[in-house]
């Protein structure tokens, strides 16, 4: 498929609808499943010659086509009864290839989400919300078979997120297993603690602690960084840097934290190391 | 599985089970009707698949179904048509894996399915693909994997495959008993083939242990993990071979045996009517086959001959760690007698895991004294009082005129050195490393005893210890026993064996406790050494094998509730007791093979106060397991009434030699008991510090 030559469309009969909705992304096509169940009638637009907008994830060469097809400055499009502007979701696209011999070689064997892994937690509200819509019908779930983490000199370490994953890690020190098992363990305490109010026994978090800054909390528990960042990233799935205290952008409390673990541990159970859903968009379509 | 609550039944459960009773009641006589008569039809033999489909417990019906088949193959024989013989045990492993998908903790079913498969006429390819099923549903369910350990070498399943699938069980979760447990299973076996990479305990058990750390560091609150660790450490510290630790006369000693003079060192004389003695062996470990011809004891170029050698155990088995024979000097010349005992010459000697003790020896002097006309009258014609004034402190240094006697050469000096290989010794102290490590970041309570007892394994591999540990190890069965208050009689006892390493590690902390006992009344019979360990806190007595000297000890004023191996101490004559917990006579069974002891004080314990004599309980040498074959039942009968409310007293003190007893302040010490003791104790002199007449 290229971008280039869109194949001639059919004409669209009827001509007139209830709802218009442009773009085949997730939002959107959940609002467009829920409008036609209730007996609207909806035209489903989408600009690109693929469905699912920035939920979808492409090949290699699509995917740079795309970029660069986004990249363009804001144009409109006149029409006698409204005007659409298209802003481009990219301000800046510097496209490089360091290994190209590899990469063509493995090229068929993966695709790239466009924006961001399309994680989502098991026990994640969403998953309800696509279940109850209908829209899972049209969604394919992929289960996350391992998942790795990144450091500063560009090294990948797999995720220890579970009591078994810890067992097995072979990069972290019998040190730093027993500090993040405890961790975990402190968290568990906490969230059944708050679950029945009458049982003490466990550990619970000061409420102080709860309003100061996550990342600060997992110094104060004195976690190694190598663990701050698997907790951090890894696991609460912080967007932003939480240490660079400078930006101070989208910076994690505590509590915020730690319902992000409360989701993951939600989502992995004790003992079950199948966590998190992958997204795979296949197609959304409503008449 | 684990960790499921119960609920309430709800009422329309309870419909269904009285239904399915009301069913079963039906199959069950039907069944029994079936069995009793011999019937074997088709029909019957259904009907007993029915029942255990629906009850895998019923014993009966798996007999009943064994006996069909052994029915049904009486018929076949005659044609022997294999085709025939395979479906009759194939319908016998249909209806077993019914039944354990109904319950696969069954104990009947997982045993019937051995016994078709052990007849050798079905395959077991598919016996593995049924466990994968089992596993998966529950991973530590004991039954399959010990259906696991049967059928592996039927299908020729190497152990390494074995071990292998025991790793990926535990890396799957490692909270897992059996998958540990069929490790240490496996390891056993290999090592001791010594398979393929498996020649090498230091290669192999060095890398168990960062196994191992990896689930206790983890998560230290699993238990499991730990008796694994256990038991490589119990691997890393074993010594297969026994060995002699210690003996009575040790290596190198000058014994004075005396008819009636000043001993010239009280360590080393030993006072004796008769003119025998005991020579004790004490093992490192349970031996047998200790007898005149594993053990030769050479004196001035005459073999003595015929030596009766004594195990000292509890349990009248022929196996002891502790075995001793009584050497006979009568008449002879007052002079020094050379004796040299040499063990495992011949083999014989054999460790309870079947290992041969190696060829060893060991000399000592026999000085026999002669016998002064009208010396002084002896200890026992007088009364020994046990007060504090009467004690005082053994100073060696004013000993002028004893050379000062090495109280090193009161234990044998093995060759530990070369058999604690420097693997083992590395191992440990790696070991103690990293619970350091762990117990600086948490408090834990399984790695502060782990610690505790890896410290001690470190200080008995390096034997001549320059830096002990006993402080660090005291200290910590201190935190344990304020931790955990539930188990604090464990840790008490451990803390009191190894408060007794720490006295009897060194001569400077055994003379701290060695005491003359002057007695202004008395003669100078050599003013004895006593041994006194009282007010310390013991509940337990150990470290025997560095006691063996001891003539007079004094455990008074400590909570002992037994006084387990102090067999070994067969020169006791006096012994202090008083002031313990100690709670009914069955727990002074070690005094009967005390021959020596004459005087005995058990006053201010527990004796008689308790209706339920938890010694039984406790202790694994409950006098009811040694009765059984000295105890004449005629004797009890015939007896008189006394003897029968007091059997155990009886039993204990029929044959002691005692001349003083104190045992005021029991609640079984009345005036009828005391003079059940005057009429069986019939060289007492002293009852309670009174004189008899």
């Amino acid at each position: 498929m290229t971008m280039s030559d869109p194949p001639p469309y059919p004409p669209i009969d009827p001509t007139t609808f209830d709802l218009i909705i442009i773009g085949t992304g997730l939002p959107a096509s959940l609002i467009s499943a829920a409008s036609s169940a209730t007996g609207k009638s909806i035209l489903h637009l989408d600009p690109n010659p693929f469905y699912g907008s920035h939920f979808s994830s492409l090949s290699v060469p699509d995917i740079s086509s795309f970029l660069n097809s986004h990249s363009a400055p804001p144009f409109n499009t006149h029409n006698e009864n409204f005007t659409l502007t298209t802003r481009p979701l990219f301000s800046d696209v510097e496209i490089s290839n360091f290994a190209p011999e590899i990469l063509d070689q493995h090229l068929r064997k993966f695709n790239l989400d466009l924006s961001g892994p399309r994680v989502l937690f098991c026990a994640d509200k969403s998953i309800d919300l696509m279940l109850k819509s209908g829209a899972s019908q049209y969604v394919e779930f992929k289960s996350v078979d391992t998942s790795f983490v990144g450091d500063g000199d560009g090294k990948l370490w797999s995720v220890p997120d579970s009591r078994a994953a810890i067992f097995k890690d072979k990069t972290l020190s019998l040190l730093e297993k027993n500090q993040l098992m405890r961790f975990f363990k402190l968290v568990q305490g906490h969230l059944s603690n708050n679950e029945s109010e009458e049982s003490e026994n466990g550990e619970k978090i000061s409420t102080e602690d709860m309003e100061s800054l996550f990342v600060e909390f997992l110094t104060k528990m004195k976690l190694p960084p190598k663990i701050k960042s698997i907790i951090l990233y890894a696991i609460a799935m912080a967007d932003y840097d939480q240490e660079n205290m400078e930006v101070r952008k989208g910076l994690l409390k505590t509590r915020d934290g730690i319902d992000r673990l409360a989701l993951y541990i939600a989502s992995v159970g004790r003992l079950v190391s199948v966590l998190m859903l992958m997204l795979m968009f296949l197609a959304v379509f409503s008449s | 599985m684990h960790g499921r609550p119960r609920k309430p039944s709800k009422p329309e459960d309870e419909a269904a089970s009285a239904a399915k009773a009301q069913k079963l009641r039906a199959l069950q006589s039907q069944f029994l009707h079936n069995h009793q008569n011999n019937i074997y039809t088709k029909e019957a033999v259904e009907l007993s698949a029915k029942l255990l489909e629906i009850n895998p417990e019923s014993y009966t019906a798996w007999n009943y179904r064994k006996l069909a088949v052994e029915h049904y193959l009486s018929l076949t024989h005659s044609d022997s048509n294999p085709e025939s013989l395979n479906s009759i045990f194939q319908e016998e492993l249909t209806v077993a894996e019914n039944a354990l998908r109904q319950n696969f903790k069954s104990y009947g079913a997982w045993y019937h399915r051995k016994w078709v498969l052990s007849k050798g006429h079905s395959s077991v390819n598919l016996e593995l693909r049924l466990l994968d099923k089992f596993q998966k549903a529950d991973s530590r369910n004991f039954h399959a994997w010990n259906y696991r350990r049967f059928v592996a070498p039927l299908m020729n399943r190497s152990e390494e495959d074995e071990l292998k699938y025991t790793e990926d069980m535990i890396c799957n979760n490692f909270s897992n008993y059996s998958a540990w447990h069929n490790r240490s299973v496996l390891l056993s076996n290999l090592l001791k083939k010594k398979a393929d990479g498996f020649l090498l305990k230091e290669k192999v058990l060095p890398e168990e242990y960062e196994f191992v750390h990896q689930a206790l560091f983890t998560d230290p609150d699993d238990q499991s993990g730990w008796f694994y660790h256990l038991w490589l450490l119990d691997q890393t510290v074993k010594v297969d071979s026994p060995l002699l630790v210690s003996s009575w006369p040790a290596h190198g000693y000058d014994l004075m045996l005396l008819g009636d003079s000043c001993p010239s060192s009280p360590f080393t004389s030993f006072h004796s009517d008769s003119g025998t003695f005991p020579l004790v062996l004490y093992f490192n470990q349970a031996v047998e086959g200790v007898n005149s011809s594993t053990v030769s004891v050479d004196c001035e170029l005459n073999t003595i001959k015929d030596l009766i050698w004594k195990p000292l155990s509890a349990n009248n088995s022929q196996t002891a760690q502790v075995w001793v024979t009584q050497l006979n000097f009568i008449d002879v010349e007052p002079k020094a007698y050379p004796v040299e005992v040499s063990l495992g010459h011949s083999q014989g000697i054999i460790s309870s895991s079947g290992f041969h003790y190696n060829h060893s020896r060991f000399a000592f002097r026999v000085c026999v004294q002669p016998v002064e006309n009208g010396s002084a009258k002896r200890l026992g014609g007088d009364v020994m009082l046990w007060s504090d004034e009467k004690f005082h402190i053994y100073d060696a240094h004013s000993q002028e005129s004893s050379p000062v006697i090495s109280l090193d050469q009161l234990s044998i000096q093995n060759n530990h050195e070369t058999t604690a290989s420097e693997w083992r010794t590395e191992a440990i102290a790696k070991e103690i490393d990293h619970f350091r490590e762990l117990l600086s970041l948490i408090n834990c309570k399984i790695g502060k005893l782990t610690l505790a007892r890896l410290l001690m394994a470190h200080d008995t591999m390096i034997c001549p210890s320059n830096k002990t540990h006993f402080k660090e190890v005291l200290e910590l069965y201190g935190d344990l026993m304020k931790l955990e208050p539930s188990h604090v009689q464990y840790y008490k006892d451990e803390h009191s064996l190894v408060l007794l390493q720490q006295v009897t590690s060194s001569k400077e902390s055994l003379l701290n406790h060695c005491f003359h006992y002057r007695n202004l009344t008395s003669s100078h019979i050599g003013n004895p050494i006593c041994l006194r360990l009282n007010n310390l806190s013991l509940s337990r007595v150990g470290s025997f094998d560095k006691l063996l000297w001891v003539q007079m000890l004094d455990l008074s004023h400590n909570e002992l509730q037994s006084i387990e191996g102090l067999e070994a101490m067969q020169l006791l004559s006096c012994l202090n007791l008083s002031n313990n917990v100690l709670c009914s006579f069955t727990a002074l069974e070690p005094l009967r093979s005390l021959k020596s002891l004459k005087v005995l004080n058990i006053s201010h314990n527990e004796i008689g106060a308790h209706s339920i004599d938890t010694t039984r309980y406790l202790c694994s040498s409950p006098v009811s397991h040694s009765a059984g074959s000295e105890w004449n039942p005629g004797e009890i009968i015939n007896a008189d009434t006394d003897v029968k409310s007091y059997w155990e007293a009886y039993f204990i003190l029929k044959d002691l030699n005692l001349t003083q007893l104190d045992i005021v302040g029991n609640a079984i010490s009345d005036e009828k008991f005391k003079s059940f003791l005057i009429k069986i104790l019939h060289a007492l002199k002293w009852l309670d510090g009174e004189r008899l007449h």
